[in-house]
């Protein structure tokens, strides 16, 4: 089918106070040369989309270069079906409510009018380069791979069985349950949350088992994952036996280990009578709490943070020690009520409900607690245990004197246990990417789900430290999750962020210098590459931000709807003034996840921009590429800024590197434009997140101000 | 680091205080909440909250020589606005008590004042006393006093004979006071050695009798505001009653001795008369007030046995007291002698175990006050607890 | 996946956004309910996530964008869920939407407040600065339509109407009873701050710049009544010096008798908010248990490391006015055993986070605890609950358990479970 653009202008919501809309108009039609170019009084009408629907049916328009509103409105109003391409021209953000609106007289205001009608310009070289998608066509598997049978595994499986979905479920011991099956008693997992409550693991090992969905392969393990979401080759090695299937998505739940007791010699690990809060729940469990002497422990101290919230050993909070330990000393009561539970704390963390089993534990006159910080711990005549604790709620420095001392240790990923348990066949290496402390990356808070391997998920102790409730949780959200990537994946759509995105890369190979920056930036480990080096893509693992077509040097990558070509012919799509006084030009390459809703929130706020910039939208800014800073440059633009979230630890970006990298490639700005013999400050990134609206302004005209210093761009007008 | 303590957990002590009036006191999560809301702590090592920590793990030497105990007034601040609900105002008046218990000498009398059965023998004591005495004196003339018009109460028991009673049990009860009370102030000046601060001995008393006879302490409290009229009605009543008991016995022995006085029963308009029944009206409006307060507050603050051991004794001292009057008065001869008995048993009680039942605390309270005042509590930082 | 019933979600913050939009993207229709004119909930009034210091508006511009695009999410603001009856598979539920007077039409352009004569206090800054009885109800509404608070009107006032050019403004607007059939419901109610004048020692309402922790949040927004200036509220001065109040009404029998499990990290965010504005400022947090689990303990070691920041171990209980709109607070420094009184320009009480259903009409066919919670455990089959509505917890935490949440719903849509 051939495309036919339709140019329609709004004129609505004051477009019309700032802009003549009958040159507008007209310019889409002269200059643009679109076959039709229309305006309306109130656009997102039902009037104006039937204007619309009329040229689709009677024109055979096909792409609608919508020039009102920001693309954040109106987004179902004006969906013009699957077959078209709509691509939206904010002029109502970008130029009616941020500039200068015509005068009392009613003459409009040069520089207004102008940045109008560049725009319709660009806007419309933009949806020239825009291509129908098509879905990514493979042949996917919807089995579920879950590695680790511990409680976070089995949940997941459970909960995507009990959806309707095959699992196999590869457990490294011969038997499922993983930690907790072992543990005595379990923190309890509904109100009144007083009581610690019986171990319930074995029971749902036997749900599992019992499961026609779930195909248990125990005393397995992953010798290698190939392939892509949607069709992961797997290869298993069960008991000596090399297994191999398909699976559609893969939650890792390969949970977590008690932290290593030798390495706490400082509380004590060496002394008999010192033992992890592991082993005294096993002693509890078998009914014995005895001393290493074999006499019955009546005096038992709890260091709490044994190892944890301390840049020696673990510098994060397990956020279950201290659950832990009070279950522990009910333990102790329960089986000897002469023996008493001391509990030195440095903070009690027994968050939401579970404060109610603080308050409980607290109400037996057998537990003895307080705040303070351990400094000491000896062994003293009888091999008992002298902990000496500073800082204390006594007001005075102490120490107790203890038959038994438990130390309430934290959690280790079992990512940390030097092998891995996904082996993944991937370029970037055979693991999930870590963040800190062996956890992996995910975007923590927003969208704790998402990982760096498309349709791998971490869940449980894995993942971040957390109990047992919190893993079933966690879990059965992780199932979901996969269950989604499976499903997306069968469509040939993209997963999260760009939910049900068509476009991927598309590679331009016979020009490729097998460079391997694309396979190397991929925060996604999207591509490999073959023997010569050449990159090869798995679309589903894609996310679709971007962030290879932003490396790579020779601009071979591109989407349908977004590449370096349509940047470049926006830049081209209309003729720069050759004044710099009063009429520079700056481009803003703006992310549209943060820095371009800003400028829709200045617009709400009729805050004025400065006239002189033209802002591009991208889907992320680590589709940064120099290409377009030498582009913009040649092209005579005066500079260029580039607009997009906060990176480093804290990190905003929903590709997770994308800020990152586009300023890493911008250090690199020196050299290209050093070539050209212009200043590297007419270049700069900005890091902008949603609430910086109000300085937005100041901002754009700081850096204008700045370029003014530099004089035009002499290439302008060349 | 110097100064290092040993810290032993006592489950016993902590079990015991649960008992007899802290129940909830494990609860605390030493927010110190309380020591916040107290109008009555010092700035410098406030209470009640530390009070809170040593009973929780059932510090008993730190415990029993704490003076802050005593500079408690049970105002109950801290218990509303507790937000474990562990009631440091009842945790304090539990610890006071058990001080009382663990000075008092012999100790075995306030152990048996803790539990119903220990009460039941510490009042056959008397009964089965004063029983035996009037039964013994007047089974010779077939206890014509019943009938003997106008009701004089001497011809039951002369007053001789009340005083051959009571005077031993009062000294008995002062040389058991005498013995807790060195204790107590032994401890206070072990844990508390006095500062530069402190003032002199003769001003810490008067200070301290000063604080006492204004109750410028209750006066601060906000929770139970009236407490302070009603404790104070008590304290009046009961200083009037002791004046003027004293007066009557007097004046008995002046009468003996052959002086011109007043005999006794004194009539209705004697200065001394009107005092005490000033006095015993006093005395029963504040423990009317009290026992009403305490059944308001019942919630939120619980009373050991200990405590309305006291109240009630108290209550019916008073009660009888009057009852002896009233009946005295309407010519009832049975009830009225019926009604004085019990009123023996019970100022024997009071009397006798004086500093072992909450009654204690009029000694060991001036006491500690007068020693905070001589410590210099109130004034300098004592690092030393 | 097999086509079944629809899901309803009774909320549209940050819970029910997700739980609805999770389950979406498996194909699955939803209808997403929110009693106020707008989605977003408490998130959206959130200055910046901890630990990260982000602005949730980053968020929930993503799952806006998630939900303009989605064919299978109806959104229904304004409205009430009143009744749930039937079983799973086949609920029966009544909902009322209540008029906006404000219809599709709506542009978003403005003119309609330019005109608009009368004011109401505005919730959304928690009524520290009024909007017209014609507003937005914030920048990132969503839908981004205006509405109309009718009695802040002035009566017979209709010069919304006249200024309206694509007759958005319909002051005839009436309340529509809907009736739907679903085969799940998700209760994603979310919470309010507790109301901190039931703390009667702590002079909210009646002592001059104190605060709660929400107020705070708004106070720092860029869209807040200070366009973010960190201001005392009775005199607009800087603030130099300021008390964080830990667990005010949370783990307090009296009030909240569980843990709100946020407020440390809010009020350790807080002073990095006010440290951001004025790194001279003195800032004082008095906390019981400093509450920071897993990776958040990086976040408190960090607010520590602050030469400014003095965290104390001991909870405030008494506040009054101190001179010259300053605050007087009565704390004990508990490992220095003294009680501590300080004078600082404002207090924030870091208030917990109550139920939104306590105290509320009832939704029937939907169960609460004591304490105002939709426990799991209480609701019948294909009844479930999520996010804070479920039991005290932060943000990250609601998202998984929403995401849980909706696999949950859909089971029970597709009839397996």
């Amino acid at each position: 089918m051939d495309n036919k653009i339709g140019v329609y202008i709004c004129s609505g919501c004051d477009i019309d106070q700032a802009l003549d809309v009958d040159e507008l108009v007209k310019v889409a039609g002269k200059e643009c040369k679109a076959p039709v170019a229309k305006s309306h009084p109130f656009l997102c009408s039902e009037e104006g989309v039937q204007l619309m629907r009329e040229d689709q049916k009677n024109e055979g328009v096909n792409r609608f270069m919508i020039a009102a509103c920001s693309q954040r409105y109106h987004e179902a109003t004006f969906d013009m079906g699957e077959d078209s391409i709509v691509v939206r021209a904010p002029i109502r953000e970008y130029v009616a409510w941020t500039q200068k609106t015509k005068s009392e007289s009613g003459e409009f205001d040069e520089d207004t009018q102008l940045s109008g009608e560049e725009y319709l310009q660009m806007y419309y070289a933009k949806i020239k380069k825009h291509d129908l998608a098509e879905p990514y066509e493979q042949d996917t598997s919807k089995r579920l791979l879950v590695i680790g049978g511990g409680v976070s595994g089995m949940t997941a499986a459970m909960e995507a069985a009990n959806a309707g979905y095959s699992v196999d479920l590869v457990e490294k011991e011969d038997h499922l349950g993983g930690f907790c099956l072992n543990e005595h008693k379990l923190i309890p997992s509904q109100s009144p949350f007083r009581e610690p409550e019986m171990n319930s693991v074995s029971q749902a090992v036997s749900a599992v088992a019992s499961n026609d969905l779930i195909t248990v392969h125990a005393a397995s393990f992953v010798v290698s994952i190939s392939g892509q979401p949607g069709e992961f080759q797997v290869k298993l090695n069960s008991s000596g036996e090399i297994k191999e299937f398909k699976s559609g998505a893969i939650i890792m739940a390969t949970g977590s280990e008690p932290y290593d007791v030798e390495k706490l010699n400082d509380l004590g690990s060496q002394y008999d009578n010192v033992v992890s809060s592991a082993e005294f729940e096993q002693m509890a469990k078998s009914g014995k709490i005895l001393r290493k002497d074999g006499k019955p422990a009546l005096n038992i101290g709890f260091i709490q943070c044994a190892g944890s919230r301390t840049p020696d050993h673990l510098s994060y909070c397990s956020g279950t020690c201290c659950m832990d330990s009070l279950k522990q000393a009910a333990y102790i009561r329960e089986q000897n009520p002469e023996a008493k539970a001391h509990i030195i704390y440095r903070d009690m963390r027994t968050p939401g409900l579970y404060e109610d089993f603080y308050r409980t534990r607290q109400n037996d006159p057998g537990v003895f607690l307080t705040k303070g910080d351990v400094v000491g711990v000896n062994e003293i005549a009888g091999n008992n245990i002298a902990v000496d604790v500073d800082n204390t709620l006594f007001g005075e420095p102490v120490t107790l004197e203890m038959d038994l001392v438990v130390l309430a240790v934290g959690q280790v990923p079992s990512t940390l246990k030097g092998e891995s348990a996904l082996n993944l066949q991937y370029r970037q290496g055979p693991d999930l990417p870590e963040l800190k402390y062996g956890y992996p990356d995910s975007h923590f808070i927003c969208f704790p789900y998402e990982t760096r391997r498309t349709g791998i998920y971490a869940v449980g102790s894995v993942r971040q430290p957390m109990d047992i409730n919190d893993a079933k949780i966690d879990a059965t959200g992780a199932a979901l999750k996969a269950i989604q990537a499976m499903e997306l994946t069968d469509q040939g759509k993209t997963v999260h962020p760009r939910v049900g995105d068509l476009t991927f890369p598309e590679f331009q190979l016979s020009r490729c210098t097998s460079c391997k920056r694309c396979t190397e930036e991929c925060p996604f480990g999207v591509l490999e590459e073959d023997e010569k080096g050449t990159p090869f893509p798995n679309p589903a693992r894609c996310r679709s931000c971007g962030i290879c077509m932003g490396s790579c040097p020779v601009r071979i990558i591109s989407f349908k709807d977004y590449s370096p070509n349509m940047f470049n012919d926006m830049m081209n799509s209309y003729e720069l003034p050759d004044e710099f006084e009063e009429k520079p030009r700056i481009l803003i390459f703006a992310c549209e996840n943060d820095a371009l809703p800003v400028f829709d929130m200045a617009a709400m706020n009729r805050l004025k921009i400065s006239p002189y910039v033209r802002i591009v939208p991208m889907r992320c800014l680590g589709g940064t590429n120099l290409v377009y800073v030498s582009d913009a440059l040649s092209v005579g633009y005066d500079g260029v800024m580039f607009m997009g979230c906060a990176y480093g630890d804290d990190y905003q970006c929903h590709f997770v590197k994308g800020s990152e990298l586009a300023s890493e490639r911008l250090g690199k700005v020196q050299e290209t434009i050093g070539r050209l013999n212009l200043e590297s400050e007419r270049i700069q990134q900005f890091a902008i997140s949603m609430n910086d609206y109000e300085k937005l302004p100041k901002i754009i005209d700081d850096f204008v101000e700045e370029l003014e210093d530099y004089g035009p761009n002499p290439f302008k007008g060349m | 680091m110097t100064g290092r303590v040993t810290v032993n957990a006592d489950l016993s002590f902590v079990e015991g205080l649960m008992q007899h009036g802290g129940a909830d006191l494990k609860t605390c999560y030493q927010c110190s909440t309380c020591t916040v809301v107290c109008p009555l702590t010092p700035d410098e090592l406030p209470f009640p909250r530390k009070e809170m920590l040593s009973a929780q793990w059932g510090l008993r030497d730190k415990l029993v020589k704490n003076m802050d105990l005593w500079l408690c007034h049970n105002c109950n601040d801290c218990t509303e606005q507790c937000p474990r609900g562990a009631k440091p105002g009842d945790v304090m008046a539990a610890l006071r008590s058990q001080t009382i218990e663990h000075f008092s000498y012999p100790a075995v009398i306030s152990r048996a004042a803790k539990t119903l059965n220990g009460n039941a023998v510490l009042f056959l004591i008397p009964m089965v006393l004063i029983a035996v005495v009037i039964t013994l004196l007047n089974i010779g003339d077939g206890f014509a006093f019943l009938s003997a018009k106008p009701i004089v109460y001497a011809n039951m028991l002369s007053v001789s004979i009340v005083d051959m009673l009571f005077v031993p049990a009062g000294l008995f009860a002062a040389f058991n006071a005498y013995k807790g009370l060195s204790n107590f102030i032994g401890g206070l000046k072990a844990q508390y050695p006095p500062t530069d601060g402190g003032e002199s001995l003769p001003a810490a008393v008067r200070g301290a009798v000063k604080d006492v006879l204004s109750h410028i302490e209750f006066k601060k409290c906000g929770t139970n505001k009236s407490r302070n009229v009603a404790h104070m009605l008590m304290m009046y009543g009961f200083i009037g009653l002791f004046i003027t008991t004293n007066a009557v016995m007097i004046l008995h022995y002046l009468k003996e001795f052959g002086f011109d006085v007043q005999e006794t029963p004194l009539p209705f308009f004697h200065p001394v008369k009107i005092l005490a029944n000033v006095s015993a009206l006093a005395a029963f409006s504040g423990i009317y007030f009290i026992v009403r307060e305490r059944v308001k507050n019942s919630a939120t603050s619980v009373l050991s046995l200990f405590d309305w051991m006291f109240i009630g004794n108290m209550f019916l001292v008073i009660m009888t007291g009057i009852l002896c009057q009233v009946f005295r008065v309407s010519d009832q001869a049975n009830l009225a002698f019926f009604t004085y008995y019990i009123h023996l048993v019970m100022v024997f009680y009071m009397v006798a175990y004086a500093s072992q039942t909450k009654f204690g605390h009029i000694f060991y309270r001036p006491a500690a006050l007068i020693y905070a005042r001589y410590s210099g509590r109130n004034k300098e930082i004592i690092r030393d607890l | 996946m097999n086509e079944q019933g629809k899901i309803l979600v009774i909320g549209g913050g940050i819970s029910g956004i997700t739980t609805a939009l999770e389950a979406s993207e498996v194909g699955r229709d939803v209808v997403l309910v929110e009693r106020s004119p707008t989605l977003g909930g408490r998130v959206s009034r959130f200055h910046q996530y901890f630990p990260k210091l982000c602005p949730p508006t980053c968020g929930l511009e993503i799952n806006y964008k998630r939900l303009r695009a989605n064919p299978h999410v109806q959104v229904y603001t304004n409205s009430k869920v009143l009744d749930v009856s039937g079983a799973a598979g086949s609920f029966k539920v009544k909902i009322r939407k209540d008029p906006t007077f404000v219809n599709e039409k709506c542009v978003g352009c403005d003119h309609c407040t330019e005109v608009c004569p009368s004011e109401r206090s505005n919730d959304f800054n928690a009524g520290m600065d009024k909007t017209k009885a014609i507003f937005l109800p914030n920048k990132m509404a969503y839908p981004p339509r205006y509405v109309i608070d009718r009695p802040a009107c002035e009566p017979g006032c209709s010069k919304c109407v006249d200024a309206c050019k694509y007759g958005a403004v319909d002051l005839e607007m009436k309340t529509q009873e809907i009736e739907l059939e679903v085969a799940s419901v998700v209760v994603a109610t979310g919470w309010k701050p507790y109301n901190a004048s039931k703390l009667t020692n702590m002079g909210f309402s009646t002592v001059p710049n104190v605060i709660n922790n929400i107020m705070m949040e708004r106070i720092a927004s860029v869209s807040g009544p200070t366009k973010g200036q960190i201001l005392r509220p009775s005199d607009q001065k800087p603030v130099e010096s300021i008390v964080f109040v830990q667990c005010a009404g949370s783990r307090d029998e009296n009030h909240l008798p569980y843990c709100s499990s946020i407020c440390c990290l809010g009020s350790l965010k807080h002073a990095k908010y006010v440290l951001e504005q004025n790194p001279e400022a003195k800032v004082h947090i008095f906390y019981i248990d400093i509450r920071t689990p897993g990776k958040y303990e990086d976040f408190v070691r960090k607010v520590q490391a602050e030469p400014n920041v003095n965290m104390i171990k001991g909870k405030v209980a008494k506040i009054v006015a101190g001179k010259d709109g300053g605050v007087v607070v009565e704390a004990e420094d508990i490992i220095r055993q003294r009680k501590v009184h300080l004078d600082v320009d404002m207090v924030v009480l870091a208030t917990g986070m109550e139920p939104s259903l306590k105290g509320q009409t009832q939704i029937a066919g939907i169960n609460l605890d004591e304490d105002g919670f939709v426990p799991a455990e209480l609701q019948q089959k294909g009844i479930f609950s999520t996010g804070v509505a479920k039991r005290p917890v932060d943000v990250n935490s609601s998202i998984q358990d929403s995401t849980g949440t909706a696999l949950k719903a859909i089971q029970t849509a597709l009839g397996v479970s």
